[in-house]
């Protein structure tokens, strides 16, 4: 048997040899033309390569002013090569399957398969060792740190992003609830209520019933699944193991939920094809009076909204309780991307990266990266930074373009925005200050398994999809039951869940009770 | 060419000097025709390097394939891929989504262009004919993306035009993009409206060939319009329509990926799944290399299969066939 | 008399149909470009505006002054130009060296080539090929990876399929090799053919996307869709408890809907009045059947 397998590999070697020596060549080259060493004294720039995710749909070059302060500033010289959000699954698999890793690797995610097993075989420097002499990476917040450890090492280095703020919850129309003299809705019987009202009580005053409570397309209504099941994330967990929520009981009651908000008219008639754009119109256009949005949007649509109605506000959730009082709130990991270094990348390298790193998390040059240049391109005013016209010329954008290198430190970003009128930042300080207190944790953060990989993604595709038909009528809940049954008994659903309590174990063991 | 008649005369030493001759003629054959093997070159060593060089690369469909090992050192699996993607509950419905798609677009979407070619070539105001032709090649220009969005404006059930419209007319609402029983005849037309314009240029520069003489004499003959269509315009370009015809069948397996990515939703993905889509979540989203890479070889040997079959059968009925 | 009447009724019926169907074709387009003249806050609000009150060129002005724009839109031009002329003169040689029923191993080496139509080769190696060319982060590597085709190679043998090899004799004797009377001959001869397949090489480049996403990194090389792409794509995902996705929803900031579709109308016009230019060569006559004999 062996040998034949040998055999196999010796017939294949001959057009292989070629593929051979290309795989062969590609590893080193991006590694070897670089200046090493002597990189900790500030003479010669550090030259770094790095990929990462832009949002901005006009991206910034190296001849940019901000771009040049940055560099002067962290004595490097940068070599950026921006992979815009629409094509970055692509861009990334080509990277990673290709070898062609540059010396800083950003990745969106750190549980996906492809990283996961790059790790485990060593490709990625292990920088825990390392990180304790970097002072501003060490005054990022503990779960940042925590939620982004491997096996209990730090491979990535976090990209900074506010622990609650972000992720899908509502956003209520503060204006339209004062006029029908209604509460901020604090359960999700309130929240019927409100959306009822908002649909039959002609909140806009035109005596015509044109609106509805809320617009959102499916993922939209996810909050209202891990409010009843009082968790955080995709999994439960319950006595000490986890369980998917999508075969959880209270599961079946959310999806109940939304149907009946569906069928009484209370959301978007087409939910299942709606996307972003179109809920972010009808919100502007008045005809919404709720969205399950990130709070940083918050500004957006209320400034659109105040173009023609000055009283217009959109407000974003504080929590929602289930009904044993328990709140929620959508929570990050604390982090929003990650940085690896590869090991091709030199010892003394790996110092100047992590140098370069540490500025970043640094206020003075996280500002300059996000808000540019203090008197250029912003001015502060009661410790907030106006941005000025020039801003917009240069391409300073928060969170976007030299922004996507380090998102903004503290809360900026979701409560922040260009132009915010002050009475809406405010009451997004006071909103985060509540959501602190009321966030649900992912239990299964960093979690993964192969047969999660593998078998998850057409499992949670097969639930989701028959959920839509459920809310359309096209299917019985009847339907929906067995259908849970039916994956309940299945193999590889089983196999996921085994798995994935084997390595939920590891984790509490390695990282604590990720508390 | 003087060794043909050498052949003849000697039965015995046939087989041996048939052999040899065949080598000088293969030679001489080649040596006279150089100046066309370098016309010809710069296209092969094309298909030599970017497709044939590459193709060594679909050895990992048998590997468990890691980027770190290389495809000479990652794992060997032999069959292990497919027959994983066959014994998938989703197989057939992948199969038959994907036939289903296939076929609509053979039946409605293949001849569509043909017959726009066949009825602008009859319009006479050649002014009318010109602005047709601009007007309905446009769409090809669109993106999928844009297209997908331009559908979205039309037949969506809150703000499409076409529900407005019904709206307007006191009709109920219809929910066209949830409805998987119409799923498949919408993509046939998304596809129709974009490419039929285009597909027409190909079928009107082959018309354009035709010698206007052969149609006035059939004229004085006094043959009507659809006789001169069949008899004259339509074998004009019937080696295009059998070389597209062939491609068509061979690319069953294919159902256009981003069309059917962008449209699909909960509500339809029992009729929208098909082989593309599955090789794009289980290739790039997942990266499942080597079982996507599977996926995408079965997909391809059974397109070679058809496609010898259906040139066979060309040949067999006198086409002309594509090899 | 009779064959009069239904001649004359096909001719209304054909001119009819013909007007419904450019009709059909003409409406969501017109929509695309009202909408991108339409000022956002109206678009918001109006129900079904199908003229607006108000036109702004707002979104053309933002699109144009924006640096990204201008440079994707020289690097489409030049791949639209270079790239199309060197794609026909490679895929014609090629062509017309396999319409010569006399060459030698003519029917395996087309048989290799349809093989190439039906087997994609893996993403991977094709970009090893490409790096090991040393073509990476170049215009070029948009342009000789996508040189030619078994598709066009099959189409335009097709064609040069009906041209004689008397033709081609007469022109030897006046002492021409075969690269001579393909200039020469074939070529000017094939005029309808070659502008119809110029166009198809001219849109295939201009609509250039995906290598340029997988083989250049200086993105003020990339070509106009990978800046359209950019700002179409919408991030929603209703995958249950995807809170990657959910992130990315939130992080994006969408473009209003007139800008996206002004953007529509910028990437897709200057390629689309090419066709006019062209349209007068396909109707000409001098055609490839014309020399049959």
């Amino acid at each position: 048997m062996k040998r034949r397998t040998r055999l196999t590999h010796l017939t294949l070697a001959v057009p292989l040899a070629f593929s051979l020596v290309l795989t062969a060549c590609g590893g080193s080259d991006s590694a070897s033309n670089q200046g090493e060493g002597e990189s900790k004294t500030s003479g010669k720039p550090t030259e770094i390569t790095t990929a990462i995710m832009n949002y901005e749909a006009d991206m910034v070059g190296e001849d940019n002013v901000v771009w040049k302060e940055l560099e002067k500033r962290t004595n490097t010289k940068l070599k950026i090569t921006w992979i815009p959000e629409a094509s970055f699954d692509e861009k990334l698999n080509v990277m990673l399957a290709s070898g062609d890793l540059p010396e800083l690797t950003y990745v969106e995610s750190i549980d996906t398969p492809q990283i996961r097993s790059l790790i485990s075989q060593g490709v990625f420097w292990d920088l825990t060792p390392f990180i304790k002499d970097y002072p501003n990476m060490n005054k990022l917040p503990k779960e940042t740190w925590s939620n982004s450890k491997i096996d209990g090492k730090q491979y990535v280095i976090p990209r900074y992003y506010p622990i609650v703020g972000g992720g899908l919850f509502p956003i209520l129309r503060q204006d339209w609830l004062d006029k029908l003299g209604l509460k901020t809705p604090e359960s999700l019987d309130d929240l019927y209520q409100v959306l009822k009202a908002f649909t039959e009580g002609d909140p806009d005053g035109n005596g015509n019933k044109d609106t509805i409570g809320m617009a959102g397309y499916l993922g939209s209504f996810n909050f209202i699944f891990n409010v009843m099941n009082e968790t955080g994330g995709a999994w439960k967990l319950r006595d000490g193991s986890i369980y998917p929520l999508i075969t959880e009981d209270k599961s079946r009651e959310a999806l109940l939920y939304v149907k009946k908000l569906y069928d009484e008219g209370l959301i978007s008639p087409d939910l299942a094809i709606l996307k972003l754009n179109q809920v972010l119109e009808a919100v502007k256009g008045n005809k919404a009076g709720a969205a399950s949005l990130s709070m940083a949007y918050s500004w957006e649509v209320t400034g659109e909204l105040r173009k023609t109605l000055p009283n217009a506000e959109f407000r974003a959730l504080p929590y929602l309780k289930s009904t044993n009082d328990v709140k929620y709130v959508p929570a990050t990991g604390g982090f929003y991307g990650a940085y690896l270094i590869p090991k091709k990348v030199s010892e003394s390298k790996v110092k100047s990266i992590l140098k370069f790193l540490d500025y970043g998390y640094s206020q003075e040059v996280n500002d300059l990266a996000n808000y540019g240049i203090k008197g250029v391109h912003y001015n502060e005013e009661n410790g907030r930074k106006i941005s000025t016209e020039q801003a917009n010329k240069d391409l300073v954008k928060v969170g976007g373009n030299l922004g996507s290198i380090w998102r903004p430190l503290g809360f900026a970003q979701v409560i922040d925005s260009v132009g915010i009128a002050n009475d809406v930042y405010e009451q997004n300080k006071k909103t985060i200050d509540e959501r602190l207190k009321s966030y649900l944790k992912d239990p299964a953060l960093g979690v993964v398994s192969d047969a999660y990989n593998k078998f998850w993604p057409d499992i949670d595709k097969k639930v989701t999809d028959f959920r839509v038909k459920v809310i359309l009528g096209q299917e019985s809940i009847d339907a929906y039951d067995q259908l849970i049954a039916k994956i309940k008994e299945d193999a590889n659903y089983k196999k996921v869940v085994e798995e994935m309590n084997a390595a939920y174990k590891q984790r509490v063991a390695e990282n604590g009770l990720g508390e | 060419m003087n060794t043909k008649d050498g052949n003849a005369s000697v039965p015995i030493l046939e087989a041996h000097t048939t052999k040899r001759s065949l080598h000088r003629g293969v030679w001489s054959d080649l040596k006279r025709d150089k100046y066309l093997y370098v016309l010809g070159l710069p296209g092969i060593i094309y298909f030599l390097l970017f497709k044939y060089i590459p193709f060594s690369g679909l050895i990992i469909a048998f590997e468990n394939y890691s980027p770190y090992l290389g495809i000479l050192k990652s794992q060997w699996v032999g069959f292990e891929h497919f027959q994983r993607f066959f014994s998938n509950d989703d197989f057939y419905l992948l199969l038959r989504n994907t036939l289903a798609i296939s076929l609509l677009n053979l039946l409605f979407f293949f001849p569509f262009p043909i017959i726009l070619s066949l009825l602008l070539n009859e319009v006479r105001n050649s002014v009318y004919k010109r602005v047709i032709q601009s007007i309905v090649y446009i769409p090809h220009f669109f993106s999928w993306v844009i297209i997908a969005g331009l559908t979205y404006l039309m037949l969506s059930q809150s703000e499409g035009l076409v529900n407005e419209l019904l709206e307007v007319l006191g009709m109920a609402k219809i929910g066209f993009l949830t409805n998987s029983n119409s799923f498949w005849m919408m993509l046939t037309a998304q596809s129709m409206w974009k490419e039929a314009g285009w597909g027409t240029i190909i079928f009107l520069a082959a018309i354009a060939g035709v010698d206007p003489q052969l149609s006035e004499a059939a004229t004085v003959d006094g043959a009507g319009r659809f006789r001169k269509m069949w008899h004259i315009t339509l074998p004009a370009i019937r080696n295009i329509i059998m070389i597209l015809l062939i491609l068509q069948l061979g690319s069953i397996m294919d159902t256009g990926f981003e069309q059917v990515y962008l449209m699909t939703n909960g509500a339809v993905s029992e009729v929208s799944d098909v082989f593309d889509t599955y090789v794009y979540r289980s290739g790039i989203q997942q990266g499942q290399f080597s079982y996507s890479t599977a996926v995408g070889l079965f997909k391809s040997v059974v397109g070679v299969a058809l496609i010898c079959m259906a040139n066979f059968l060309a040949k067999r009925f006198g086409q002309e066939g594509v090899f | 008399m009779k064959k009069k009447i239904s001649d004359h009724l096909f001719e209304v019926c054909n001119i009819g149909f013909l007007a419904l169907i450019g009709l059909a074709t003409l409406f969501p387009i017109y929509y695309t470009v009202v909408l991108s003249f339409m000022d956002p806050t109206e678009y918001y609000q109006g129900k079904l505006t199908l003229f607006p009150s108000k036109w702004t060129m707002e979104a053309y002005r933002y699109l144009l002054s924006t640096r990204t724009f201008i440079d994707a839109l020289s690097v489409s031009g030049f791949l639209a130009t270079v790239g199309t002329l060197l794609s026909l003169t490679v895929t014609s040689g090629l062509s017309y060296m396999l319409s010569r029923k006399r060459l030698r191993f003519r029917r395996p080496l087309m048989f290799l080539i349809l093989l190439t139509i039906l087997f994609q080769p893996g993403l991977i190696p094709s970009y090893f090929v490409v790096r090991e060319l040393g073509l990476l982060d170049s215009v070029w590597s948009l342009i000789i990876p996508s040189l030619t085709g078994g598709w066009y190679v099959l189409l335009m043998k097709g064609f040069y399929d009906s041209i004689p090899d008397s033709l081609e004799e007469a022109a030897r004797i006046d002492g021409c090799n075969e690269i001579g009377v393909w200039f020469k001959i074939i070529l000017p001869l094939s005029l309808p053919a070659m502008v119809a397949f110029g166009l198809f090489y001219a849109v295939g480049y201009w609509n250039t996307f995906f290598s340029a996403v997988m083989y250049i990194n200086d993105h003020t090389k990339w070509p106009l869709q990978v800046i359209l792409r950019n700002m179409l794509t919408d991030p929603t995902s209703a995958m249950s408890g995807n809170g990657l996705q959910q992130l990315r929803e939130g992080a994006k900031k969408m473009p209003s809907e007139t800008l996206k579709m002004a953007a529509v109308v910028v990437t897709t016009l200057p390629i689309m009045l090419v066709y006019p230019f062209l349209q007068k060569h396909f109707a000409k006559g001098a055609m490839v059947g014309s020399v049959k004999e």
